[in-house]
């Protein structure tokens, strides 16, 4: 029992305060140490325990907020009922606490690898309940130490209940109507992972060294075109000199507009919104839970999941935090432009810099503008210029670059001038936004590794990356990846071709230990895995209502309930008339022959007569046999002696003699015709 | 297609015989046909015969008759409190004109020996009787010597609270296949009885309906009839039930069941059927079983008969 | 109102599984419903589904309609541990009253059961339930205890055999009438004057007691037993020495005692046979030869365990 606590405890602990890891721990540890020291369970010291749990999750619930606090209170409330086994129905509340904790466990792990884990956990919480029967038996010995010899049959029994009963839960995931959530519902305070909605020059890097997935992508279509791949997720308008953010950051913004949603709002009214026509590419996007709130899509993105949200900037966002897998469906439309026309209060942010920071930045801003004043174009031209500078100067793509301070920009791009994508698109949007362009920091994903079992693009945290969109005229925003000029592989090829020197960064796989795989075996079998998760999360996280009903409609034609739940019905009497027919063919298998069936048969048909009591009781005697039977019938029955005569002697003929197959086949026929005549005659009598 | 009806003929004649046999000694005893069919089973099984009833009521008439038409040289013993081993056996005399010891062969050497009354004899004189019957075969001075074949005992006795006897153990009531008993004969028979009142002795003697060829023709078909395995079963069964704890009387032996068996097959010959039934078993098995398991002391219903009743005859 | 219903529910149980010595468990007469665990575990369903449409998460959706359907699993596996089994049996239960006895049951069937207990109704106390763990093997004899409560020849009250084996999410269970009597012996309480006798029995060993014969046809002086003739007694002897002792004749020896309802010291009926039945004991364990006398019966004397156990019989169904 307390194996099961254990393990469910230890799936939420990732969950769980640091205070109640150790309260939990330690009552624990109590526990176990009970079955020696009874003292350690007695009443007052659980009671203890129950106050301090209590007084702690007081404190703690401030911090914790609603959903992390229930969380705690489940798991403490779960172990304590260890303590608390008085009756019978301690017992069962506790295991149906054990359910419970492992249902809130999988809000916070999705993958296959952990269902398969809770599977296995499930199997231990039910354990108790099998153990149960056997601790009622054997009264006084209810506390002892589990042997897990003694639990063995049990576990196979317990897997194939399970086993049984999955085909059914399969069928009811699809079937089963969804329900939409009714109430607000409290979520986790948790960290988030991923990109940050603000880039301080010099972070990111901790992103590139994790292997940890992203999100996943499926395209409806084969994709045409191999051009990179910018999954755009935040646009970052305000600089202050070290750290670029969202544009409501900005002193004098954060004034008029409370949040990034008003701010967008409001540019959206000032800007022609794209009308979305031409090609687009459909995809469906698999979002690991990160607990933000923005969503990753290609240019010019249109949501096709109702929930999702296009803000002015083209990005999109989730209606809360993404706390579990998330899948959603978008539409991109490459050849659009984005915002031909630029807002008065957009055109300002954006050409907005920090006073008096990066001054050499700004000569050479101020040098080049003068360059191609009167030159048609100048914008581009400039662009270029500053392109071919990156490239040709001695900057170089690395990932521990040297620290930076004071004016960072200035730094870089004069005297270090090695660093990552975050280094060399904020010099460059300072640049072009010193020299006139509108020009803002974009952060997203670069690139993706595609799966060709399975058709989809895996895009991991270490393909973050951050980009500058400029604002041209008539071309609206337009995407410009300085990190393009002096790293191309980078884009090209990914991250892992850039960093090939800096390999040993990486962080390995979690197969990486097996040194005795070579690394392309080992490389298929990371693939495998992949694969078969992301079918997991497509087929299974990422089923939807909207899904469910395009399958009923595959399945049913029109959506008709009463279809479906004709279906459920039929489905479940299937499932019992064949669990019927296995129990009954089982039984009789081993003992009714042919004849006896018929015979049965016979004693059936006769049963419904009604004879005297004292006739019925002695043809129902074990000891008659059937011509006895037959004879004491046909003196009730005088019409029927015939068929009754033919009807024993055929039966013992088959019962007693030795017969030819084509023989015993025959007499069977003869047999069957018999009882059927003598109920047809039967039916004669009582008419 | 007259080949094929004489191959039938030849088929049946045995059973044909056996009906006829059966006829014939019915005639001698009047109204106790089925007692007839049943000591004439336990012949053609190749069992010992044991008849239990009081004085006069036909036992000696019944085994007289059978070995009559049975065409087979017979012997009585009169049991007696006196009877010594070498009554029944025989023993070696010394002949004084050879000087030689000659074996003077008792009455048991023949093909059917009738023991009038053997729970009056002691029971070293039953036990002589007993082992002969078991080995088919006598020991005179440490020479074993053979009976003839077929050989069969038909022993009558007093119920056994009759003053002056001496119970056969059960051992030994284990070698008969059968007991039956003869009963009161109904009005009408006993009517006829004493209407035509002569004595056995006034009794045109009975003619042989067989010979020995013939008998042992008809031993080896009934030995043929079919068995099937749900009988076998049956038979198990019903031996199970008395071996299980709760049963009050004696449990069957190996031995009984295979009386069962055999016997069995002996009534479904003489009904004329090549197969056993488990009628034929029922039929047969109060007169196999009853003097094995032994009798409820006070109860109304038998033992054996309560077996039957309560073993299902298809298992469930 | 209880009553009524439990009346109601015997009378369709009579129909539905009518008393015979032989039961097959079959979907006919094996009855399951959920325990209130199994509707817990239910509504315990309900709320993780509740939780996995708030959140609109899928893997707690599949969870519960796991749970759900492990839950008609659960019932068809309940089900098959009783279902096919066959129940025999093998002997009524006899005994003194207030002192358990047991019904002898045999147990058959090709499945392996787990945890089936078994209680003849109604069951007062736990104690009188027969949980047996694995019953793997065929026939299978068990020993189901009964509390013997009022004496009489009662017909046995149904045989509940019940599991909630595997997960305890249901009550499967099936009422039996085995069609047996319960036979009740009178609770067996010696009469007073008995247990004197005892006593003068010890003195009697102690050789304090002369019992020389004194009278040509007496052969010896006998301790008094209860239900003989007072004119048997040896005054003489009861006034000198206070001793109870009797005059035997030669053929009193193997004891044509009688024991007699009308002679029994105690009041009422029950107590008289318990007297009785005490008496029957113990004349059955001196391996003493008696006879019973009771208002509209009479035992021939004779000895043996078959006449005791007549005697016993006697005295339940009175």
């Amino acid at each position: 029992m307390w194996v099961a606590v254990l393990v469910n405890f230890l799936m939420l602990a990732p969950q769980l305060s640091v205070a109640f890891l150790v309260l939990n721990s330690l009552l624990l540890i109590i526990f176990m140490q009970g079955f020696r020291y009874p003292i350690l369970k007695s009443r007052r010291l659980v009671n203890v325990f129950t106050v301090v749990g209590a007084l702690l999750l007081i404190i703690l619930s401030k911090q914790l907020g609603l959903m992390l606090t229930m969380v705690n209170l489940l798991v403490f409330s779960h172990v304590m009922k260890l303590f608390e086994q008085n009756h019978q129905r301690d017992f069962y509340v506790f295991n149906l606490l054990s359910l419970m904790v492992l249902a809130t466990a999988m809000i916070f792990h999705q993958s296959l690898w952990f269902f398969l884990l809770f599977m296995v956990l499930l199997i231990i919480s039910l354990l108790p309940l099998l153990n149960y029967q056997r601790q009622t038996t054997s009264v006084g010995n209810q506390q002892r130490w589990p042997s897990f010899t003694g639990v063995k049959p049990y576990i196979g029994l317990l897997t194939k209940l399970l086993t049984v009963s999955i085909p059914l839960a399969i069928f009811l995931f699809f079937i089963f109507p969804r329900l939409q959530p009714f109430a607000a519902i409290p979520q986790a305070k948790m960290a988030k992972t991923g990109l940050s909605d603000s880039v301080n020059v010099g972070d990111i890097s901790q992103l590139v060294q994790s292997n940890e997935l992203a999100f996943q992508v499926e395209f409806a279509s084969p994709r045409s075109s191999h051009q990179p791949l910018y999954w755009r997720a935040l646009v970052m308008e305000h600089f202050d000199g070290s750290t670029w953010q969202s544009a409501e950051h900005s002193p004098r913004l954060r004034a008029i507009f409370r949040t990034k949603q008003h701010y967008l709002e409001y540019i959206e009214s000032q800007e022609p919104q794209p009308l979305f026509t031409g090609n687009a590419i459909n995809y469906q996007v698999f979002v690991q839970p990160n607990y933000q709130q923005f969503l990753f899509a290609l240019d010019v993105a249109r949501p096709q999941s109702t929930a999702i949200q296009r803000l002015a900037d083209n990005t999109l966002i989730a209606p809360r935090p993404i706390s579990q897998k998330f899948a959603y469906e978008v539409s991109s439309y490459p050849k659009l432009t984005m915002s031909p026309e630029l807002s008065s209060l957009s055109n300002t942010v954006n050409l907005s810099l920090p006073e008096e920071s990066n001054p050499r930045l700004r000569v050479l801003a101020k040098n080049l503008v003068e360059k191609y004043q009167n030159r048609p174009n100048s914008q581009a031209l400039i662009i270029d210029e500053v392109l071919s500078k990156i490239r040709q100067d001695s900057f170089y793509y690395t990932l521990s670059p040297s620290l930076l301070t004071g004016d960072r920009l200035d730094q870089f791009f004069f005297d270090t001038q090695e660093g990552f994508c975050v280094h060399y698109a904020s010099s460059f949007t300072f640049l072009m936004r010193a020299a006139g362009i509108p020009a803002r920091l974009v952060t997203g994903y670069l690139g993706g590794d595609y799966h060709e079992q399975g058709n989809f693009y895996s895009i991991y945290q270490k393909d973050a990356h951050a980009w500058a969109e400029v604002w041209l005229p008539e071309k609206g925003w337009t995407r410009v990846d300085p990190t393009a000029a002096v790293s191309p592989e980078r884009v090209e090829q990914g991250i892992d071709a850039a960093l090939a020197q800096e390999q040993s960064l990486l962080n390995p796989g979690f197969l990486a230990n097996a040194r005795w795989l070579d690394p392309v075996t080992l490389l298929r079998i990371q693939a495998a895995f992949e694969l078969i998760d992301y079918q997991w999360t497509k087929y299974i996280v990422g089923f939807s209502s909207k899904k469910q009903s395009k399958l009923l409609q595959q399945l049913f034609g029109e959506q008709q309930y009463w279809k479906v739940a004709l279906a459920v019905a039929l489905t479940l009497a299937i499932i019992f008339a064949v669990f019927y027919l296995i129990i009954t063919l089982n039984q009789e298998k081993k003992t009714v022959s042919v004849q006896e069936k018929y015979y049965r048969r016979l004693q059936q048909l006769i049963k419904k007569e009604a004879l005297p009591t004292s006739l019925q009781g002695e043809l129902d005697s074990p000891s008659m046999t059937v011509r006895r039977y037959c004879v004491l019938l046909s003196l009730h029955f005088s019409p029927l002696e015939e068929q009754l005569e033919q009807f024993y002697t055929t039966y013992e003929a088959l019962q007693y003699q030795p017969l030819t197959l084509t023989q015993s086949n025959e007499k069977k026929a003869q047999l069957l015709a018999n009882v059927k005549q003598i109920a047809e005659l039967l039916k004669g009598v009582r008419y | 297609m007259g080949a094929i009806y004489l191959l039938i003929m030849m088929i049946n004649m045995p059973r044909q015989l056996a009906s006829q046999i059966l006829s014939h000694v019915n005639q001698l005893i009047l109204g106790k046909e089925h007692q007839v069919k049943l000591a004439l089973t336990c012949l053609l099984a190749k069992g010992h015969l044991l008849i239990e009833d009081l004085p006069g009521m036909g036992k000696t008439t019944l085994a007289h008759g059978l070995a009559q038409s049975l065409g087979m040289s017979y012997q009585r013993i009169q049991f007696t409190s006196d009877l010594l081993p070498a009554d029944i056996v025989g023993l070696s005399i010394f002949d004084p004109k050879t000087q030689q010891f000659s074996l003077h062969k008792g009455p048991i050497f023949s093909q059917l020996l009738l023991a009038d009354e053997i729970n009056r004899a002691s029971p070293k004189a039953q036990s002589a009787l007993l082992e002969a019957m078991e080995e088919h075969q006598v020991s005179i001075d440490g020479h074993s010597h053979q009976l003839p074949e077929p050989f069969f005992v038909i022993a009558t006795q007093n119920p056994v609270f009759h003053a002056g006897t001496y119970p056969l153990p059960e051992s030994q009531l284990d070698r008969f296949m059968m007991k039956i008993a003869i009963g009161f004969p109904d009005a009408d028979a006993e009517k006829v009885l004493l209407q035509n009142s002569t004595s056995r002795f006034e009794q045109p003697p009975l003619s042989a309906m067989v010979d020995n060829a013939q008998l042992e023709k008809m031993m080896a078909a009934v030995q043929a009839v079919h068995c099937s395995d749900a009988i076998i079963d049956y038979v198990i069964r019903l031996c199970q039930f008395t071996r299980e704890e709760g049963f009050t009387g004696q449990a069957l032996s190996p031995r009984a069941s295979k009386s069962l068996v055999n016997s069995a097959k002996a009534w479904a010959f003489i009904e004329g059927r090549e197969h056993v039934i488990p009628d034929d078993v029922q039929a047969i098995f109060i007169s196999v079983t009853e003097h094995r398991i032994g009798q409820q002391v006070s109860g109304q219903q038998s033992l054996a008969q309560q077996v039957i009743e309560q073993v299902a005859v298809v298992a469930s | 109102m209880k009553a009524y219903i439990n009346k109601r529910m015997l009378n369709w149980l009579k129909h539905r599984i009518p008393p015979n010595a032989h039961h097959q468990l079959s979907s006919n007469n094996v009855f399951i419903f959920p325990s209130g665990f199994g509707f817990a575990y239910l509504t315990m369903v309900l709320v993780i589904f509740l939780l996995g449409t708030n959140y609109q998460n899928n893997i707690i959706l599949m969870f519960s309609f796991l749970l759900a359907s492990l839950f008609v699993t659960t019932m068809l596996f309940s089900f098959q541990n009783l279902n096919g089994m066959s129940i025999k049996l093998i002997k009524a239960p006899t005994g003194f009253a207030k002192q358990v006895s047991y019904l002898v049951i045999e147990l058959s069937g090709q499945n392996a059961r787990q945890y089936i207990q078994f209680h003849v109704e109604p069951a007062i106390q736990h104690s009188f339930m027969l949980t047996s763990e694995n019953l793997n093997e065929n026939n299978v004899k068990i020993q189901v205890p009964i509390l013997n409560t009022r004496r009489g020849v009662h017909q046995l009250s149904r045989l509940r055999i019940r599991s909630t084996f595997p997960l305890g999410l249901f009550n499967t269970w099936t009422r039996l009438d085995l069609g047996c009597e319960h036979m009740v012996y009178p609770e067996p309480k010696l009469p007073m004057l008995w247990q004197q006798r005892q006593y003068q029995q010890e003195l009697v060993e102690q050789g304090q007691v002369n019992t020389a014969n004194q009278m040509g046809d007496f052969y010896q002086l006998e301790n008094y037993q209860v239900g003989q003739s007072l004119s048997l007694v040896a005054w003489k002897q009861l006034a000198k020495s206070q001793q109870w002792l009797s005059k035997g004749h030669a053929s009193a020896v193997t004891g044509d005692v009688w024991l007699d309802f009308q002679q029994m010291s105690a009041h009422d009926l029950e107590a008289k046979l318990s007297q009785l039945c005490a008496l029957v004991i113990e004349y059955s364990q001196l391996q003493q030869s008696f006879g019973l006398k009771l208002p509209h019966l009479e035992i021939e004397p004779s000895s043996g365990e078959k006449h005791q156990i007549k005697c016993l019989q006697a005295l339940a169904s009175m």
